[in-house]
């Protein structure tokens, strides 16, 4: 009896396994076209993001994924549609392929003589990706090996939280580290002044200017002094404001001196002169 | 209230010691091998089928579980790299307030980052998927310590010039418009297209949107030199020790984690590579697909970076030959190598005559017929070497660094000699042509050294350690397998030392690789420098550079020294000029004590609208001994900075009017018309 049950199990086995072989074929052609479909959509709506000009909250990730990842992971599960999960290599082969498309995106976008802008762009990446998925979901399924089972990410709560937390732990670093940088910026003390012609041909006047970069508040005396004679004021900056004004020639014709002056340091403060031929 | 303070501190320091002691833990059951023979059967395995598995399926069980905890490891180790970072972070704002812990933090941060992930990496019981994540953890860390370097901004010279033609891109929509310092960048504009179009599909800034490009880039290219280092040695241990020892290269850490072409086109080239040697393997029905992505990426590093294109074909080439070379070598792959080298030479030929030929010998050609020169000069006996480990007269980095850096050349040296008689065993038994070809490229290294008794050969060195080191990792990975394995038969006493003498000899890289290609003061941030890249970038430099932008005629030509010329350049919208204008230097129109007759002619001659005179020159020696470019006077050889005097003579010139007064910089107006 135990030596006929291998004859009598064998049709059915048989048989059990062309049924999986079907059920597993068709789930894999679902899923193939569930994977161009969403390939599809992701380039769809960060293409529309794009031209609508979303918020930048929506159009960041959708942006990154459609420059980065999307054309690329596309063309390769076009080229491979045996490879199914997104691991690291997969990802990188997709990152290389999205940068070397959008790169020669580009390049065809400005000698067709269209501008190199990312509306255009968007729309050479997201036609990229559409006419992939629609291989992908065109094409008849190429039964790959079938492959061990391998622990991912998604499946591992422990690897996840470690990886998530240090990813919080270097946005964190990355996050102080520039507020030091910005710190190490302002710590730097000084007062801009400035004095250029507005326009070429603009009847001679000049445009005067003072930026603070103090720290704080600060008090300046402006002082403008010609051939003919002088004048002076006062200014009041907040910590990084900016006063600009025009210069009219009142001075007479030849070189006027602007000089300011900040209670606390050596007179002039800061000096400019003023070249252009006053009229 | 204030004795709890204390009791929370201790409590906290606690739990901290704990969760790194047990991400230690983690580590460390992978690094000794435990997860071989688990102390206990695995748990699905019981709750399922209570043992009565198939063989197979246990195998496959037991795998499973030590793939699940070298991941979980190599997370541990992840989180404990991302601290590393954290304690960057806190060196760099050190060195910005220049106290004194901030280059112990920066050692110690280093180790951190690369030494749990090595550890993971190399195991011996651990699936590709940890050895890559952990790989890719340590690429991304150490790219990392370069994004804290600078988090607000551009600050390397590389990357301001490239900024320079992303905002031409950014503002004009156009390609190949003029970069005034740089010819070939707008002619390999991969780099500045790609960042461009993701800053304005997303809306970030140019800055954030560069990076993201980069880090990007760091993915593939360490997954591409795993993958290829694997098709090399046949080993995944071995190629994870391969793609480390890459990683200690001198320009891994700062260069090519820069935003300038070469840190994209590498990694795609490297992928490339990867491509063309598995078309040979890969089945039929897969090889189109293979090939028309191989084809693709070499067009993206084509578009993107002369060196490497010309390495990628030269790689095909050899790999070509090689094969031809090679009589086990199946005739199907030969004709595919032939077919990917020729295409690939075609490309590179075809874009260099086609397009970019004339910029890529105005920026390439001096470079190396200077490094060529010196060389020659140096054979001759007509000139002397220089002195390593100085990057300015009157500047020598510190002893302990200067021992690192040549136990470092030492080791590699030592590790090229064991490693390639490895190299030879193991491609005659694969018959591997990659695996010859690398060697083959390993053993160019001795020479980039000898470049490096010229101050000109330095800079072709430098710029060739992320070519060579391809070859070279492998090599050493080699001589670390066999080192590891002669210490292993001599029993278990010894073999305990392999994990400690690999650690060791992989920090003492490390730190040299960083000692030979940055100089101190480059490596972190900190007050201001003069005429060094990163540490001339200051909160006045780019005030002024905005005000340019602001007020003056976009693409003026100006004269100004090394650091403010970048960031008029990038930020100022300038045209910054330098060299020679009518056989004088530039930079003498800001060394001459009086306006006539030199700096007049100068300005007149090379039509320069502006002067930016920037009053700290006068005040401080130069980090790297040049104020305005290689052309002026005493180069390198200045003992004193620049006479106060010659930089105040502007102001008594009648013509000349200071449009601009920041302080430290002024602008004068010089009266030529702004754009010529």
């Amino acid at each position: 009896m135990a030596a006929n049950l291998p004859a009598l199990d064998a049709p059915d086995l048989a048989f059990a396994d062309a049924a999986r072989r079907v059920r597993t074929l068709g789930r894999r052609r679902r899923s193939g076209a569930r994977e161009a479909v969403a390939l599809a959509a992701v380039a769809l709506v960060a293409l529309a993001a794009t031209l609508l000009d979303a918020p930048v909250a929506v159009r960041a990730p959708l942006g990154l994924a459609l420059v980065l990842l999307v054309p690329g992971h596309a063309l390769a599960r076009l080229g491979d549609p045996s490879r199914r999960s997104l691991t690291a290599v997969s990802l990188a082969i997709a990152m290389a392929l999205s940068l070397s498309v959008a790169a020669l995106a580009a390049l065809g976008l400005d000698a067709a003589g269209l501008s190199v802008v990312g509306d255009n762009l968007a729309v050479v990446l997201a036609a990229v990706t559409l006419a992939a998925a629609a291989g992908i979901a065109a094409r008849r399924t190429v039964a790959g090996h079938a492959r061990s089972p391998r622990p991912t990410l998604a499946r591992s709560r422990m690897p996840a939280l470690f990886l998530a937390a240090a990813a919080v732990v270097v946005g964190a670093s990355v996050a102080l580290s520039h507020v030091g940088a910005v710190a190490d910026d302002r710590a730097d003390h000084f007062t801009e002044l400035w004095a250029v012609p507005t326009a070429a041909g603009a009847s001679g006047a000049v445009q005067l200017g003072v930026r603070n970069h103090e720290g704080g508040s600060r008090t300046y005396r402006l002082t403008v002094a010609g051939p003919r004679g002088a004048g002076a004021g006062e200014i009041t900056l907040a910590d990084g404001a900016t006063w600009t004004a025009p210069l009219d020639p009142p001075f007479g014709r030849g070189p006027a001196t602007v000089t300011l002056d900040l209670a606390g340091h050596a007179s002039p403060y800061r000096r400019v002169t003023v070249a252009v031929p006053l009229s | 209230m204030s004795a709890r303070v204390p009791k929370r501190r201790a409590g906290g320091a606690v739990a901290l010691v704990v969760a790194l002691t047990g991400l230690v833990a983690r580590i460390e059951r992978v690094a000794v091998g435990r997860t071989s023979t688990p102390s206990r059967p695995p748990r699905r395995l019981n709750v399922r089928s209570g043992g009565r598995r198939p063989p197979d399926r246990l195998r496959g069980e037991r795998r499973g579980t030590a793939d699940h905890r070298g991941l979980t490891a190599a997370a541990a180790a992840t989180l404990l790299a991302s601290l590393g970072v954290a304690i960057m972070a806190a060196a760099d704002e050190a060195a910005r307030r220049d106290i004194a812990v901030a280059a112990p933090l920066y050692w110690g941060a280093l180790l951190v980052i690369v030494l749990p992930l090595a550890v993971v990496a190399c195991a011996r019981e651990v699936g590709p998927p940890a050895r890559l994540l952990a790989l890719i953890a340590l690429g991304l860390g150490l790219y990392a310590v370069k994004v804290v370097h600078s988090p607000d901004g551009f600050t390397f010279n590389d990357e301001l010039q490239t900024l320079r033609s992303v905002r031409d891109l950014d503002t004009t929509g156009r390609m190949f418009v003029e970069n005034p310092l740089v010819r070939s960048y707008p002619y390999y504009p991969a780099l500045s297209s790609t960042t461009v179009g993701l800053a304005q599909i997303t809306g970030l800034p140019i800055f954030v949107a560069g990076l993201c490009v980069i880090g990007a880039a760091r993915v593939v290219a360490v997954v591409a030199l795993f993958a290829l280092y694997r098709a090399a040695a046949g080993s995944d241990r071995v190629a994870a020790i391969a793609t480390i020892v890459y990683a200690t290269n001198p320009n891994f850490l700062y260069f090519d984690g820069q935003f300038a072409y070469e840190s994209l086109a590498l990694p795609l080239a490297l992928l490339a590579l990867v491509a063309v040697v598995r078309l040979g393997d890969a089945h039929r029905r897969r090889r189109p697909a293979i090939a028309a992505g191989a084809l693709l990426v070499t067009a993206g590093v084509v578009v993107a970076h002369h060196l490497s294109a010309w390495w990628l074909a030269a790689m095909l080439i050899a790999l070509a030959l090689v094969s031809g070379v090679i009589r086990r070598v199946p005739e199907r792959r030969r004709l595919m190598v032939g077919a990917a080298a020729a295409l690939s030479t075609a490309l590179v030929a075809a874009w260099y005559f086609g397009v970019a030929g004339a910029a890529t010998r105005t920026e390439l050609g001096p470079t190396f017929r200077t490094a060529t020169d010196a060389l020659v000069e140096l054979a001759r006996g007509r000139a002397g070497t220089k002195p390593p480990f100085s990057a300015a007269p009157g500047r020598s980095d510190p002893v302990l660094e200067k021992l690192v850096g040549l136990g470092s050349v030492a080791l590699l040296g030592l590790a090229l000699l064991v490693g390639l008689w490895q190299v030879v065993r193991v491609a005659q038994r694969r018959r591997s042509p990659l695996t010859l070809v690398l060697a083959l490229l390993a053993l160019t290294y001795p020479a980039t050294l000898v470049l490096r008794l010229t101050q000109a050969g330095t800079e072709a060195s430098n710029r060739s350690a992320e070519f060579v080191f391809v070859g070279l990792g492998l090599v050493v990975a080699f001589a670390a397998g066999a080192v590891g394995h002669w210490l292993r038969s001599r029993g278990p006493a010894v073999a305990r030392l392999a994990l400690p003498l690999g650690l060791a000899g992989l920090a003492v890289l490390l730190a040299g690789g960083i000692t030979i290609g940055f100089p101190p003061f480059e490596r972190q941030p900190g007050p201001y420098l003069v005429g060094q890249g990163s540490r001339s970038v200051s909160a006045e430099g780019k005030a002024a550079a905005q005000f340019a932008a602001q007020s003056l005629p976009p693409r003026s030509r100006i004269a100004t020294d090394a650091g403010n010329r970048l960031l008029m350049l990038a930020y100022g919208g300038m045209n910054p000029q330098a060299g020679i204008a009518s056989g004088l230097a530039v930079p003498d129109v800001f060394f001459s004590p009086t306006y006539d007759p030199v700096p007049r002619t100068v300005v007149e001659a090379d039509k320069l609208a502006y002067l930016v005179v920037d009053l700290r020159l006068s005040r401080q020696l130069s980090a790297t001994g040049t104020y305005y470019d290689r052309e002026e006077p005493l180069a390198r050889q200045r003992t004193s900075p620049v006479d106060p005097a010659a930089l105040a003579k502007f102001d008594a010139v009648p013509g000349l009017a200071r449009i601009y007064d920041g302080g430290n910089i002024r602008i004068f107006g010089t009266g030529e018309p702004p754009v010529g």
